[in-house]
């Protein structure tokens, strides 16, 4: 071999080495807090390819041995809201990352109290947000069980209330709005919210509008509107499967045990989520089943949730999601009294519900410009089935079904026409097609436009203006003329920003609700025990609503107040006629609910540095605290005129108290801590029965550790025995463990 | 520090779960009610469509009973009337105190708003003296159950102690 192939053979070498080390590449950098302090022992990781590495004491990184490709970049550590980006790598980068402390979660985007992305600081109604880790780290088995914790709302049974908007109706006539990625959910008949059907699961993020919102979203909004966003679909494929086994613990005095056998509960789900090409998926399967703690309560539910998200080009987004949901549930009304509180009467036991559910959606979204302008149009149908076995008194059984089918169609449209205004105008169309033999064959359609103009243009204060009309018709039969319902409402909104982590705001406004086909026409009787008598000239109610209120954000704690009045006239309530236990949809004339709340979210390290060492803050650091009081009183002016005596509204309690702190105390583990407290309520069907305040503890430990999840919660700690509703003791102390098993492909 | 966090998170647990097994639960089983029999002479009514037992602290003037006196109500399968039962059990579980109107009603398909009182009077507790009948009264101590029985004589119409105004106010006899 001569020198010239020798030289040859190295240069080629040389060119293959650097061909050969073009292909590896390197990463390095610094991951920082919201300060720009170094964060050591941060976690960064390439999702898929088990590669990754933790920053050292100077926050810095450094990943060797990458092939060029795409990656996504995954940072968390304890305390700090995780983050991830999508990274091109041709050759070595140095990729830096900034982290926000979880308490800076409280002032998240939003997109439901304006219908528009906003932050929640210059939100000019009250808004709650609820992430998908508050969820998650509380092992909740459904989407009401988790609502009973969200701060400003009640719950009486299954029926949701925000600042004590609603009574009890067994889940008829919702002031509050159920949104599912800003899609309708009520059922067309009764106007209720099927818990059952929501996926607990794919919950990204719970938005709780507290404000009368019947100027964006029209009826059944006069309430507050709450807005569950399911997540999105994975990058890469991802499997979970998930068990759950639960104990409920003896009743709590040997007058009230009425079975041999412990009861149990479990849930068992699977789900699946990936991106093929430009199209993204969620597949999820969940059974639960309960044998309850009351006689005549037990359970089994079905469910399935599908999302495909397909993204086009020109930034349009095509979503299809659908849920399908089985019940079988015991539907005794009432249980015994305080003798045998758990036992339900013995014509009761073998009732039964048996439900089918299926939701329909899609949502075709864009934007343009920059994002200066936006569009979406949600499509939706949603068929509900029912059919309850009940007892007749008489040894035999009354069949009473309904059948119902919610359909509409709803657009908007966002622009910014000219700097400091965003406008959004848009309308919706829907129709409700019932059969039933509760209140015979209804049908009724309706439409809406609606307009809101932000204006930014004074900054520091920024004004919402909107208007919404509102038109339904309830069609006539041989026995009903129809009705035809409607209103206009405007809402004012101010938000003044008094400097960078102050802001003020005001809102006022008026909301409606159209009367529900079961409000004006159900016609039947429950098991001998309670008759319903229809009332189909009803009127719509109508409120007039105002709200102040103020909040801080100052490192990572925020404060907020807020001082409320809605004057209702022609409120809908189901009313004692006087005969028997015989009830009525009936209007109430004047009525008002005013009141104050005030929320305060601590982190405890930053918070108490001051007192402790760097150790014990260090621990605190990761412990965040929040507490909740409202303060309310529901008035029934028209009945407290009339007698000379205040007469309060039922099912509303007049202080309510939540409280959460959550720890992570371990690299792997969380604990977190709820407790809530409601004072007495009276009630309508058993007036005269005693009742108590509700003291609620839970207690709920996450462990974590690779792809696993261990779960252990105990619900109900003190085993506190109250009632939401009449003659319904609420769930007593119960025990359950989950485990999650999360893995990629 | 860190390794004893989990201790003392177990801790705090520990007495949290002590506290609430040491402490009151609430509401508490009550045993409190008035119970007993319906003793039945001569065949229902034809029109009846519900009965009731009904317990109050007093007895009102009025014609229409306000419904915030009433304290306890039961209501009586339909098979009652259907099958014309001639007697029938109750058990009313209700707070301690002094009542001093039970009466029986029943309501026909007319029954509107406000009807539950004398209008559909059928029976009342009653105490027979060797002279004279009265109204009973029953109290009932905590965690007590009274125990009263109440005859009902469809055969002859029944206006109520104490009121003599015409018998074509009763829905029952109008």
């Amino acid at each position: 071999m001569n020198i010239n192939k020798i030289a040859l053979l190295l240069i080629i070498g040389i060119l293959c080495l650097g061909a050969f080390a073009q292909e590896i590449c390197k990463v390095d950098g610094m991951i920082t807090d919201e300060n720009g302090d170094p964060l050591p022992g941060a976690n960064i990781s390439l999702t898929g390819t088990g590669k990754g590495a933790s920053t050292n004491l100077d926050g810095e990184y450094i990943i060797i041995g990458l092939e060029p490709g795409n990656y996504e970049f995954k940072v968390t550590m304890m305390g700090y809201e995780s983050t991830s980006q999508d990274v091109t790598l041709v050759a070595d980068r140095k990729i830096s990352f900034r982290l926000l402390p979880k308490a800076f979660m409280s002032q998240p985007v939003i997109v439901t109290a304006s219908r528009t992305e906003q932050r929640l600081q210059v939100s000019p109604v009250s808004t709650c947000v609820i992430d998908a880790e508050q969820i998650s780290e509380r092992n909740f088995l459904s989407a009401d069980e988790a609502m009973r914790f969200v701060p400003g709302v009640t719950m009486s049974d299954d029926q949701v209330s925000i600042r004590n908007s609603t009574g009890y109706a067994k889940g008829v006539g919702a002031r509050v709005l159920l949104l599912v990625d800003g899609v309708p959910m009520l059922a067309g008949d009764t106007g209720e919210i099927k818990w059952d059907a929501l996926p607990i699961g794919q919950i990204q993020q719970m938005e709780v509008v507290k404000s009368a919102g019947s100027a964006l979203y029209g009826s059944n909004a006069m309430g507050g509107v709450i807005n569950i966003i399911t997540r999105k679909p994975d990058k890469t494929a991802t499997y979970k499967i998930t068990t759950e086994f639960g104990i409920w613990d003896k009743p709590a005095y040997e007058a009230w045990e009425w079975s041999d056998h412990t009861r149990t509960f479990h849930r068992i789900g699977v789900e699946h989520s990936r991106k093929i090409g430009d199209v993204g998926l969620i597949l999820s399967l969940e059974e639960k089943q309960n044998e309850s703690y009351r006689q005549g309560d037990s359970y089994m539910r079905g469910q399935f949730f599908g999302k495909v998200v397909w993204e086009l080009e020109g930034a349009k987004k095509l979503t299809f999601f659908t849920n399908i949901a089985y019940e079988d549930h015991g539907t005794a009304l009432v249980w015994k009294g305080q003798s045998s509180a758990l036992e339900c009467d013995s014509t009761n036991i073998d009732d039964r519900v048996y439900s089918s559910k299926v939701q329909v959606n899609s949502i075709y979204e864009g934007s343009s410009h920059g994002g200066k302008r936006n569009w979406n149009i949600k499509g939706y149908a949603n068929w509900y089935f029912n059919d309850s076995f009940l007892s007749d008194g008489n040894g035999g059984y009354d069949l009473l079904f309904s059948k119902n089918i919610k359909s509409g169609i709803d657009g908007q449209y966002t622009v910014v026409p000219l700097d400091g205004h965003r406008l959004t105008g848009g309308g919706d169309f829907s129709s409700s097609f019932i059969n039933t033999n509760m209140f015979g064959d209804r049908s009724g359609f309706g439409g809406a436009l609606f307009i809101q103009d932000e204006i930014h243009s004074f900054d520091p204060l920024l004004a919402t203006v909107g208007v919404r009309g509102d038109l339904f018709h309830v069609n006539a039969d041989e026995s009903y003329f129809g009705e035809t319902y409607g209103q206009i409402n405007p809402k004012l909104g101010l938000v003044y920003k008094i400097s960078e982590n102050i802001a003020a705001r005001g809102n006022v406004g008026t909301g409606f609700r159209i009367p529900t086909m079961a409000e004006l026409f159900s016609e039947l009787r429950v098991a001998g025990l309670v008759s319903v008598e229809p009332n189909p000239y009803l009127r719509a109610e109508q409120a007039y609503s105002a709200e102040a209120g103020m909040n801080w954000f100052f490192g990572r704690q925020t404060l907020d107040f807020a001082i409320f009045s809605n004057w209702y006239t022609n409120m809908i309530e189901a009313v004692p006629t006087g005969v028997g236990n015989q009830v009525k949809f009936d209007n109430i004339q004047d009525a008002r609910i005013f009141g104050i709340e005030t929320n305060l979210r601590w982190n405890m390290g930053s918070a108490t540095r001051w007192l402790f060492n760097d150790r014990i803050t260090d621990v605190l650091n990761r412990a965040d605290f929040n507490a909740n009081y409202m303060f309310t009183e529901a008035i029934n002016i028209t009945e407290s005129d009339s007698t000379g005596e205040t007469v309060e509204l039922p099912y509303r309690p007049e202080h309510s108290f939540v409280l959460s702190a959550n720890i992570d105390y371990w690299e792997h583990g969380t604990l977190t801590l709820d407790g809530r407290y409601a004072s007495e309520t009276h009630f309508a069907l058993y007036p005269y029965d005693e009742t108590v305040d509700q003291r609620v503890i839970d207690v709920a430990n996450k462990f974590n550790y690779n792809s696993f999840i261990l779960q252990l919660k105990v619900s109900n700690l003190l085993n506190w025995n109250y009632l939401e509703i009449d003659r319904n003791i609420a769930p007593i102390r119960h025990f359950s463990v989950s485990l999650s098993y999360n893995f990629q492909t | 520090m860190k390794k004893r966090i989990p201790l003392y998170i177990a801790f705090v647990l520990i007495a949290l779960f002590t506290l609430g097994s040491d402490c009151d639960y609430g509401l508490k089983p009550r045993f409190t009610a008035v119970e007993g029999d319906i003793v039945i002479t001569g065949d229902w009514p034809e029109e009846a469509k519900m009965c009731f037992l009904v317990v109050t602290f007093e007895k009102p003037e009025e014609l229409v009973l306000d419904i915030t006196l009433v304290q306890g109500m039961y209501q009586f399968p339909d098979a009652a009337f259907q099958e014309n039962w001639d007697s029938t059990h109750f058990d009313i579980e209700m707070p301690a105190g002094e009542y001093c109107w039970v009466f029986f009603a029943i309501l026909d398909s007319t029954a509107v708003e406000g009807d539950l009182g004398w209008r559909n009077l059928a029976a009342e507790y009653l105490i027979e003296g060797q002279d004279s009948i009265e109204l009973g009264k029953v109290n009932i101590g905590e965690d007590e159950k009274s125990s009263i029985k109440i005859k009902v004589d469809f055969t002859v119409p029944y206006r109520g102690i104490g009121n003599n105004g015409p018998l074509d106010y009763f829905h029952l006899f109008g």
